[in-house]
């Protein structure tokens, strides 16, 4: 391989690891275009044959799941055969807000929530351009953050820390735009959490609702000591009129209605 | 029929096609999120989503890429690193149990699969042994090359240079198996 190979290998498996910066992604889009015959999506390709080279799938699917699977599919085509299927999301969620209960039995169909999210998620759909650009990576979310905020009702706001031992040195935005109904955080000195025993979440406060019951805005962890951590607002229901954002820690999973014992950081529009 | 224009179907909005394709991939699907993700709770959330995410992406299936296998298990892995790097990634580090032992003696020829899978077989064995934990902790349990490193007690930059050469190399047998094949 040459330099320019070493390079674009080594950011295309950076992209498996970590959301590339702005920078690094238009540098992957140029080393690609300048390639001898490099696609973005080549060592995916690699790495998913590899897999199966080296651990052949071997597990069976259970029969209820493909049921619900099947039983969504079937929706979808409807949908489809209709006219009415939203537009393709431009990212699979990234923030796992886990069910408080594993009943595998009662596990809900994702499509009402795939369909509660399409319409922000089709607003991110980004362009596919050509035979090279099949399948890019979605945008990095510092891309994504960056294009929300240039839209007319984005608002930015700083978060502020707390007496929390984990609050204290939090610094970060908020951006949220409720046309959109979505939104990004930005941190900075939240301390990375152990996902086995504590998680952060994310609380919308709307002026519509009782203050008692803030909208989820998803549960998310910290994974790196330093630097700038993006995370993607994933609100369970509509936000009709955002009025404090406020991350707590919670147990494993989250809660339905927090204590707020531990209230590491907060952000209040003005 | 051929496998190659299921997600052609599906990408029609045929009905049929999607539950064929739930039959003929749900398993492989299954396995690679039960082996990324351990937990069976979020493993079944997973493959739901992975599920819809083929739905969505099934009109962008080219087979000079690679075969329709291939094309689902790469959305499938990339759903769930997505899922691994945004819960903190590791919480499970310590069940990764990916029998390297078995990389010593790695014979393409026991491999039954797909023409993608056995060319990149053929050029895993044809990788040093380290060469090939390196691909086979990355690829299998989707384990960042730092971690890695520490498994192996190998300097970063040695991982990932191994990684690179290993995965260019399954790469580079990929297209000249699939160039041979569109060669009249």
């Amino acid at each position: 391989m040459n330099p320019a190979e070493e390079r674009l290998m080594e950011l295309l498996l950076e992209r498996g690891e970590r959301a590339l910066t702005d920078a690094e992604t238009q540098e992957l889009r140029t080393l690609v275009k300048q390639s001898d015959g490099w696609h973005q999506n080549d060592i995916d390709f690699a790495a998913a044959a590899a897999h199966f080279a080296l651990d052949p799938p071997g597990e069976t699917m259970p029969e209820a799941l493909k049921a619900r699977i099947i039983g969504d599919a079937v929706q979808r085509a409807a949908q489809m055969q209709s006219g009415n299927a939203p537009a393709a999301r431009a990212v699979a969620a990234q923030v796992v807000a886990q069910p408080a209960a594993n009943d595998d039995d009662q596990r809900p169909s994702r499509l009402g929530t795939w369909l509660g999210w399409s319409v922000a998620a089709a607003a991110a759909v980004f362009a596919v351009v050509g035979w090279q650009d099949q399948l890019l990576p979605a945008p990095s979310l510092a891309e994504q953050r960056a294009a929300l905020v240039e839209q007319a009702d984005a608002v930015t706001v700083a978060w502020s820390g707390t007496d929390d031992p984990a609050g204290g040195a939090v610094k970060g935005d908020v951006v949220w735009s409720e046309s959109r109904q979505e939104g990004f955080m930005r941190f900075a000195g939240l301390p990375r959490n152990d996902p086995a025993q504590e998680q952060y979440q994310l609380w919308i406060f709307d002026g519509e609702r009782d203050e008692r019951y803030p909208v989820d805005g998803g549960v998310f962890d910290i994974d790196q000591k330093t630097g700038e951590v993006i995370v993607p607002i994933r609100a369970k229901v509509k936000v009709s009129q955002a009025t404090l954002f406020a991350v707590t820690v919670e147990k494993p999973g989250g809660v339905v209605v927090s204590t707020r014992e531990r209230l590491v950081a907060v952000a209040k529009p003005s | 029929m051929g496998e190659t224009y299921l997600l052609q179907r599906v990408a029609r909005g045929e009905s049929a096609a999607m539950q064929a394709c739930v039959e003929q991939y749900g398993n492989l699907v299954w396995s690679l999120a039960r082996r990324l993700l351990k937990n069976q709770a979020d493993a079944e959330d997973a493959v739901q989503e992975i599920f819809i995410n083929l739905w969505e992406n099934a009109a962008r299936y080219d087979p000079r890429l690679g075969k329709e296998a291939t094309f689902v298990a790469l959305l499938a892995r990339r759903r769930l690193i997505e899922r691994l790097r945004a819960r903190g990634r590791r919480e499970d580090k310590h069940e990764a149990d990916y029998d390297l032992s078995r990389l010593e003696s790695f014979d393409h020829r026991r491999i039954e699969a797909s023409s993608d899978v056995r060319r990149a077989a053929v050029a895993l064995e044809g990788l040093p042994t380290d060469k090939r934990k390196v691909v086979a902790l990355s690829v299998v349990e989707g384990m960042t090359q730092s971690e890695i490193a520490d498994r192996l007690s190998m300097p970063v930059g040695t991982v990932k240079s191994h990684l690179r050469r290993g995965l260019a190399a399954v790469r580079d047998a990929m297209k000249r198996g699939a160039r041979r094949e569109a060669a009249p």
